[in-house]
């Protein structure tokens, strides 16, 4: 075991493959529509003058074909590419460029229809979507991370080749103490808890299959550890609870790291709530519990009260787990959240988790989401900072999450402090999430991701999620190291508490 | 005396017109029947209308008339429709119900022809207004219809912060003591607040105490009078029965008070003008409204009140306005039992500052002069969600009164509160008494569950201990100051869409 342990942490740097994933039944939602009118004479000015091969002929013929909205991006091509805008090439005023409504109909402020889209694209071909035709960087939450810009040194219209790329590290020591196994993740990111009921197997088993592709981890949440996870033990995160649904001594020995689970983000101090519709006879015995009932898992432990208490808490993880096992802490972030994580340390962990108020993945109360604790852009400076005066900062490794969206969410993070980053959401949206948000309804989610129904759980195959994850993973990564380049930066360690390298803009800007 | 845990009876209670929608779904003429987007949805917004056949066999909507030949199949005629099913005579598709779909746009991705669409309804937007937003009409039309508190998935979805309630949150506890549970555990959170003068201390001089001015409500909320133009006696009769039922009390124009309640949930409200037809026997409770008179009358008309009703609860209604922090600790000292500060509708003070700030300021000029724990504090105007609760007991109140959210749970959505007064877009339809009560009850439940798990988080047991406990919440405009200092300005000429 420890021979494997050994094996995998030291090789990083694959190269998964990427390759192209659509989903079976989702027609891309274009952002614009474009139309001709009935002066169109065919003439074809406009297939000579879209780059993004909007206009084509009908093959064969000298008729227009059905215009590809898809690539469209949109009016501000006429300031952006002024000799290429169609509707300005028109001889004959034919075509028209309008927002798609159902495009706006998608979406909210955190996860704009634009963000979408391009993660859904990213699932999709495992690379950036074409610059100019989201705004993929922000949303429009008008706050946060959205206000944040990084002050790149090289210049807009530089690109970087893909040597430049090659030679940025974006890989994340996970244990900095002297005791445990040391492990490196290959990308400054893990996928966060999400239960075997809360979601379904195919999602499970897609997370655990891209982590294992990217050297990374998938955490379990806290609903058991499936059989069928076990080829992929190395790259699991075994979370414990309150519950302790399905905690069992040698799922724990299995892990290389064990999370605790003293709060969540979206539900800080709220405990865990698994409704009874999606607690099926399956789900139900992985937690050995009665099925259709509703499942708590309550806040707080009550087997830890005080540092010394956790510190109990984190011995008995290794005591299980064996000598190499890391133990994270995951706490949410109440005002003395520094406070809370300099605890953390002396009890022992190697990985201090903030879970920011605003992510979240499953179903919440809106009140608790909305009001509870503090968003994670506040904390992560706070905590940073406190355990840098403390001494301890380089013993212990920080990761942040709730609200982390793409690779720009993740490099602000690591600016203001953290380590590395946990995403979740993101790895949902890849599987083709809408942000319906009805995680919570009797049967749950219809595109079968936070299900356990049988007939919803079919569209999600395990090896298409696999690599509709492996798809955005790559894109992130190149956005990410692109986000390096462009600072002037060689690794990501580099970038750990540079905040000077960002600006934070007012509301009205 | 059998021991009786505080509860509020809700049941589902809903009312036909009040329903809101975000998106519609649009089904296009040239919809071919199929009903492929019946399987589709899951939720129900696709189905037949059996009384809405097609013109037999042909595909194409109409009404058909052949009620008889319901179980007939006959072919299609034309061999170029594509669909399988098309040659089956299925009753046609109803238009779509709204109000189930929750954008997942499975039946757009499904529909083999490309007629359903999707956009966002026009209509969404003109409830409410700019300060009672549509989403938070939603959510208090869910409270109303369900009891329930709103869940829902994948995180937060709303701006990052704002003004006033939106620029606070509150703190958790990570670890809690021992005696504590939290919102799932064995211990009662108690919701239950003070209305009235309470003592400071015992007397232990001999002498016989009087027994304390106060009466105890279940939860922090009471009902308000509507706003003008709104005085209907309709609505009365339902926010006094539902107080009943919950165990709180309703403010009501005085000259309408029914004295026929034996143990009156009504506190009656006098002004200046209808202050002699106040009745002389003592009515338990009793509120001055102070707004349209002059700050230096007060005085005088309270210690007339004093002695005209010496055992009466008397609370003074009062504008919001930081300004009269000191005024009111002369009132508390002249005897008042309880203060109603009263916000505009859109939850500020006349000149524009908002209720949470100004609620402070008014409660630590209070807990200052030593005097804040002996009186009662009500605060009324501009709550319009659960979360406004907490946060402004948090700030200082002791209880909330609640007006317009009111309005809206009886499915009233259509207003204005634009320069401080309401204005209602058409007649004001009030629904029947029991169902209208019912509503009134599961918001009032809603908002106290919702109340809970802000407690539970928090590690508390008790709504009164955090009361004016600032230290529990975390405001926007603080964590920003400290947040900002951290970066660099940036310079004038620079970019901010490349970065």
């Amino acid at each position: 075991m420890d021979n494997l342990r050994q094996s995998t942490a030291t090789t990083h740097n694959p190269q998964p493959t990427t390759s192209h994933a659509p989903h079976h039944a989702w027609k891309k939602i274009s952002k614009w529509r474009v139309g001709y009118t009935n002066n169109c004479i065919d003439c074809g000015l406009c297939v000579l003058a879209c780059p993004y091969g909007v206009h084509q002929r009908l093959p064969g013929t000298l008729k227009m074909a059905a215009p590809k909205n898809s690539g469209c991006i949109g009016p501000q091509c006429e300031s952006i590419l002024p000799d290429n805008y169609c509707v300005k090439q028109c001889p004959y005023d034919a075509i028209t460029v309008t927002p798609n409504e159902e495009f706006e109909a998608l979406g909210d402020p955190r996860y704009t229809p634009d963000l979408l889209a391009s993660l859904w694209h990213m699932a999709e071909y495992g690379e950036a979507p074409p610059e100019h035709l989201y705004e993929r960087r922000i949303g429009k939450s008008g706050g946060g991370f959205d206000l944040m810009r990084f002050n790149f040194k090289r210049l807009r219209n530089e690109r970087p080749t893909s040597r430049d790329l090659d030679n940025i590290s974006i890989s994340l020591d996970l244990n900095r103490r002297a005791y445990g196994s040391k492990i490196k993740i290959s990308v400054p990111w893990y996928g966060g808890g999400m239960s075997y009921g809360s979601v379904s197997l195919s999602v499970m088993l897609a997370r655990a299959m891209a982590a294992k592709a990217w050297n990374t981890f998938t955490s379990t949440g806290e609903g058991g550890y499936p059989k069928e996870l076990t080829p992929y033990k190395d790259y699991i995160i075994t979370q414990i609870a309150t519950g302790m649904f399905g905690v069992r001594e040698e799922t724990a020995g299995w892990a290389k790291i064990i999370e605790i689970k003293y709060a969540q983000g979206a539900k800080p101090g709220l405990g865990g709530h698994l409704l009874s519709d999606k607690n099926t006879p399956d789900v139900a015995r992985m937690r050995e519990a009665v099925p259709y009932t509703s499942l708590f898992s309550p806040f707080p432990f009550h087997s830890v009260y005080s540092v010394e208490d956790h510190k109990k808490h984190v011995d008995w993880m290794m005591t299980m787990g064996g000598s190499k096992i890391l133990v994270s802490a995951k706490v949410s972030t109440p005002t003395d959240v520094d406070m809370v994580a300099v605890g953390c340390y002396y009890g022992g962990v190697h990985i201090i988790h903030l879970d920011g108020s605003y992510g979240g993945t499953g179903a919440a109360p809106d009140i608790a989401k909305k009001n509870i604790a503090m968003p994670i852009e506040y904390a992560i400076p706070k905590v940073h900072r406190f355990l840098n005066e403390e001494g301890i900062r380089d013993e212990i490794t920080l990761i942040a999450s709730g609200g982390i969206r793409n690779a720009w969410d993740m490099a602000k993070a690591i600016a203001l402090g953290a380590d590395g980053c946990v995403i979740g959401t993101t790895d949902i949206v890849a599987v083709n999430c809408t942000r319906c948000g009805n995680c919570e309804k009797g049967r749950g989610c219809q595109h079968g991701i936070a299900s356990t129904d049988p007939e919803f759980t079919e569209q999600i195959s395990p090896e298409w999620g696999a690599q509709r994850i492996i798809n955005l993973y790559n894109a992130l990564s190149l956005d990410l190291k692109e986000i390096l380049w462009r600072l002037g930066l060689n690794s990501i360690q580099e970038l750990r508490g540079r905040h000077d390298l960002l600006y934070y803009l007012n509301d009205h800007q | 005396m059998s021991y009786k845990r505080y509860h509020i009876e809700t049941k589902t209670a809903p009312l036909e017109n009040a329903q809101i929608f975000k998106t519609i779904v649009n089904r296009a003429d040239f919809c071919i029947n199929c009903g492929i987007c019946q399987t589709a949805c899951p939720y129900d917004v696709h189905e037949r209308n059996p009384d809405y056949r097609s013109i037999k066999g042909s595909g194409v909507r109409g009404q058909g008339s052949e009620k008889e030949n319901t179980s007939s199949f006959v072919p299609h005629p034309s061999p170029l429709t594509p669909h399988p099913f098309s040659w089956i005579d299925l009753p046609q598709m109803a238009s779509p119900k709204n109000a189930n779909c929750t954008t997942c746009f499975h039946c757009v991705n499904e529909c083999p022809v490309g007629a359903l669409s999707l956009a966002a309804n026009p209509d969404y937007k003109t409830h409410g207004d700019d300060y009672y937003q549509t989403q938070k009409v939603e959510a208090i039309l869910f409270e109303a219809k369900t009891g329930r508190v709103p869940v829902s998935g994948a995180g937060y979805r709303g701006p990052f912060a704002g003004k006033g309630f939106d620029g606070i949150w509150t703190d958790m506890s990570e670890i809690v003591r021992p005696t504590r549970d939290g919102i799932h555990g064995r211990e009662w959170i108690s919701t239950a607040v003070y209305l009235g003068r309470r003592p400071k201390r015992l007397a232990l001089n001999g002498k016989t105490q009087a027994a304390p001015r106060c009466r105890e409500l279940g939860v922090p909320i009471i009902f308000n009078q509507a706003p003008p133009p709104v005085n209907d006696p309709e609505l009365t009769a339902i926010l006094l029965e539902a107080a009943q039922a919950v165990g709180t009390l309703a403010i009501v124009e005085g000259t309408s008070w029914p004295a026929g309640w034996a143990s009156p949930p009504a506190i009656p409200s006098f002004n200046e003008k209808t202050w002699l037809r106040a009745p002389e026997t003592n009515p338990g409770l009793l509120e001055l409204d102070f707004c349209d008179i002059y700050p230096e009358d007060w005085l005088g008309l309270l210690k007339e009140a004093k002695t005209r009703w010496p055992q009466t609860i008397i609370i003074i209604k009062v504008p919001l306005d930081p300004k009269l922090a000191y005024s009111l600790v002369r009132f508390a000292e002249e005897g008042v039992d309880a203060i109603h500060l009263a916000a505009t509708p859109q939850g500020t003070t006349k000149e524009g500052e908002h209720l949470t700030s100004t609620v402070k300021t008014i409660d630590e000029t209070l807990v200052d002069h030593g005097i804040r724990d002996e009186i009662s504090i009500i605060v009324s105007g501009g709550i319009a969600a659960a979360d406004h609760l907490p946060k402004l007991i948090l700030c200082g109140a002791d209880m909330v009164a609640i007006d317009v959210a009111c309005l809206i749970a009886l499915g009233i959505t259509k207003f204005s509160t634009e320069r401080g007064a309401l204005k209602l877009q058409g007649p004001l339809m009030i629904p029947p008494k029991t169902l209208g009560v019912q509503r009134i009850k599961n918001l009032v439940g809603s908002w106290r569950d919702q109340l809970l798990e802000i407690l539970g988080a928090m590690g508390m047991r008790d709504v009164v201990r955090i009361t004016g406990d600032t230290g529990r919440m975390m405001l926007h405009e603080d964590l920003d100051k400290e947040f900002r200092a951290l970066f660099p300005k940036p310079p004038n000429n620079w970019d901010p869409t490349y970065g």
